[in-house]
Parts: C-alpha cells; structure tokens; sequence
C-alpha cells in the first residue's frame, strides 16, 4: 500500500519489465499503469523491443569443441602431471597470419641462433641444435611426444623472437640457464638431455 | 553410468574434471558451448570470431580448472571467462561488433525449423525484426549490451550481471533501460512500431 510509483523510476520500471520486481512494487506499477498512459505506452513499446529482440537468433554453425582428439593427449598428461601445458591449445589460437609471421621470422633468427634449429619437412618436426650431438636424433614419426615437439617449436618461436628484439645473442651460448635463454629453449635441452640415454 | 536417468549436474562433471576426467570435462563443453558461442557472437558480432572466442574460453575453462572453488556457478564463470575474452578480443582490434548479414540462411529453411504453424509472412517478418534487432545492438556501448544480452537470451538475474560486470545493482538496471531505449528508438526510426510488436505469439 505505501509502495508508490512514479513515472521518472525507470529502474523501478526496468524491474517491472523483467519481472524482477518484489510484489508490492509490482503492485504499485500496476496500478500506476492504470491511469498513466505514458508509463503504459512505455512498458508496451520495451516489450515490444524485448520480442524484436527475441527474434534475434545467431547461427548456428556446428561447433562440437572439445579437448579432444589433438587436444586430449595433452591435457591429459597435464593433469596426470598437474603440470600446466598452455602452449598446445595458445599455439591453435594463434592466428594464421601470427604463425606465418613466426616463421618467417624464425627463419630470419636460424642464422643468429645457430645453435637452434627447426624444420618442418616430410619427417615432421625436427629440432636440432649446435650443442647436441649427432647421435642424439630426433624422434621419428611415431613417436607420441612429437606434438610437444611441436608446441615447444612454437614456444621456441616466440622466444627468438623476443631475443631478437632485445639483443643479439652469442652463438655459442650453450648453458640452459644462461642470461637470455626461455623456459622452451631449456625444456628442448632437458628434453634431449631425457632422451640420450635411450 | 551410475546416474543414468538423471541429469549429471555441472558441479558433479566439474569434480569429476578436477579430478582428471576429461570426458567429464567434454561434456561440460558440450552441454555450454552453444551458449558460450551464442554469447560471444552477440558480443562480438561475427561468426569466425565468435567461435575463436568460445574455443578459448573452454581453453582456459580447463586449463584455470584446479582453481574453480564453486563459489559461483560453473555457467557464470564461463560467462565471466568468455566476457573477458570478448573485451579483450574488441581493444585488439578497435572496433564494436560489426553486423553479419547471414546470407545463407533460407526462408524455406527457416519455415521448416519453424514449424508447419507459421506462414511465410510471418517468418519473414520475424526475421527481418531479428536483423533489425541485432542491427540495433550493434551501435550500443559495450556495457549495456552485454546487460541486455546476459537477461534477454541467458535469463541472468540483475544481481548475476551486476556481479558479472562488477557494479551496482541499479547500473545494470540503468544500462538496461537506457540500451533497450536505444534499440527501441532506432526500431522506430527503421520503421517499425514496436508498440504494436506482439509478443504473445511466442
């Protein structure tokens, strides 16, 4: 009974509209409306809108995401490790011009970076780097940790490029933690180290 | 499984997720991507956007996981996820939503999905009322179109937005008002009488 209505509360009028009002408020909206032709003309036009909005449907291209397939084996290695891995599902959200541009560029670092090199031919990834030995190969095709290969590439990337920005690098820099290297270069290094006495 | 019958909810599939189960987690995108990317293209305004965008967000969903303590609802925090990304997605690139005209879409497709009910006249009617609407949408300021968007086609409650958006109540009241004001003036200006806009029908 005391809740009163008037005709400049158009937050009151919002909560109306969606129904969101408590009783009482609701009750002196309604009654307001009765002798307010403006309030009235008002609810009925932003219903109006509400159903034009309704109408509004996006469209709906198939979607079916899931960490899945490409995705899944890593994923689930970093839970079994509870060990983030972002750089597999950031690499797929790289745009195809940043990916062109990065490799581009990674070309242009090769001959700074001697010691890191990485090619894609019909091998599939390959990393070598000056400090490696011979002996010490890349996978072949079938092995499963190929993909990380992969996404450390794409970390390694972006890393020469930062150092690329930033200053020259010594071609003989060999020590993972020295002043300059990125998480990827050192993964690549503890990773060869993990691998050479298979 | 054990549930069968019964609706697995979300907070079971994401313990279930914590716990390593990706399938879990799959089917937690499952069940929200439709509304994540619907939410991202009316954020954004394009199809390829849209869905870069809900892809990420189910990224991110899985990768921040460990740390989703359920003091919100896991849909809220997509939203919340998916939200950022849209307005991280907009300042890259300087623009508002820009409108896509799906030229693709059939009338007689459309009448098929419609059911047997409905006449032509109708349909094309709703449809050219969509594209107006989201025509409309497109020149709000971000804020009051995500507040329209989260109570039109997620059915937030004014508290669940204001949260979202990290303001007060009677904001998200206000931005409502005044973008539902906007699209309403530019519905007239295209023609339309929205106080005769029936929406009974549906």
């Amino acid at each position: 009974m005391s809740t009163r209505f008037t005709c400049d509360d158009t937050e009151t009028l919002v909560a109306y509209l969606y129904d969101e009002a408590d009783p009482d408020t609701r009750a002196a909206v309604a009654r307001h409306l009765v002798e307010c032709a403006r309030c009235r003309g008002e609810v009925t036009a932003l219903g109006g809108v509400r159903h034009a909005l309704a109408q509004w449907t996006p469209p709906a291209p198939p979607l079916r995401f899931s960490l899945g397939q490409a995705d899944l084996p890593s994923a689930e290695s970093a839970a079994a490790d509870n060990l983030v891995r972002p750089r597999v599902a950031a690499w797929q959200a790289v745009p195809v011009w940043a990916q062109v541009a990065a490799a581009t560029l990674a070309v242009a670092v090769g001959a700074a970076l001697a010691n890191v090199q990485v090619r894609h031919d019909a091998e599939g990834w390959t990393v070598s780097t000056g400090w490696m030995a011979p002996a010490a190969t890349p996978p072949t095709a079938s092995q499963p940790w190929r993909q990380e290969l992969a996404a450390l590439e794409q970390a390694l990337r972006s890393e020469m490029t930062v150092r690329q920005a930033a200053a020259p690098v010594a071609a003989s820099e060999r020590a993972p933690a020295a002043a300059g290297t990125g998480p990827a270069v050192g993964a690549v290094q503890s990773r060869f180290r993990h691998a050479a006495p298979r | 499984l054990a549930v069968q019958g019964l609706t697995i909810t979300d907070e079971e599939l994401v313990a279930r997720s914590q716990g390593g189960d990706v399938d879990s987690f799959n089917q937690l995108v499952k069940r929200w991507e439709r509304p994540i990317y619907a939410l991202a293209y009316r954020t954004l305004g394009r199809e390829d956007d849209a869905r870069d965008v809900c892809q990420d967000t189910f990224f991110r969903a899985y990768r921040a996981l460990k740390g989703f303590k359920g003091e919100a609802k896991f849909s809220s925090w997509l939203y919340r996820i998916a939200l950022n990304l849209c307005r991280d997605f907009m300042r890259r690139q300087r623009r508002t939503p820009t409108v896509q005209l799906p030229e693709d879409t059939d009338i007689a497709e459309l009448a098929a999905a419609g059911g047997p009910v409905e006449s032509i006249e109708s349909l094309v009617a709703r449809r050219e009322l969509g594209l107006a609407a989201e025509r409309a949408m497109a020149t709000l300021p971000e804020e009051q179109r995500t507040a329209i968007v989260l109570k039109e086609y997620h059915g937030l409650t004014f508290q669940e937005i204001a949260d979202m958006q990290g303001c007060p109540l009677s904001t998200v009241k206000t931005r409502l008002y005044q973008g539902l004001s906007v699209v309403r003036r530019q519905l007239e200006e295209g023609g339309m009488s929205v106080a005769d806009i029936r929406g009974d029908a549906s």
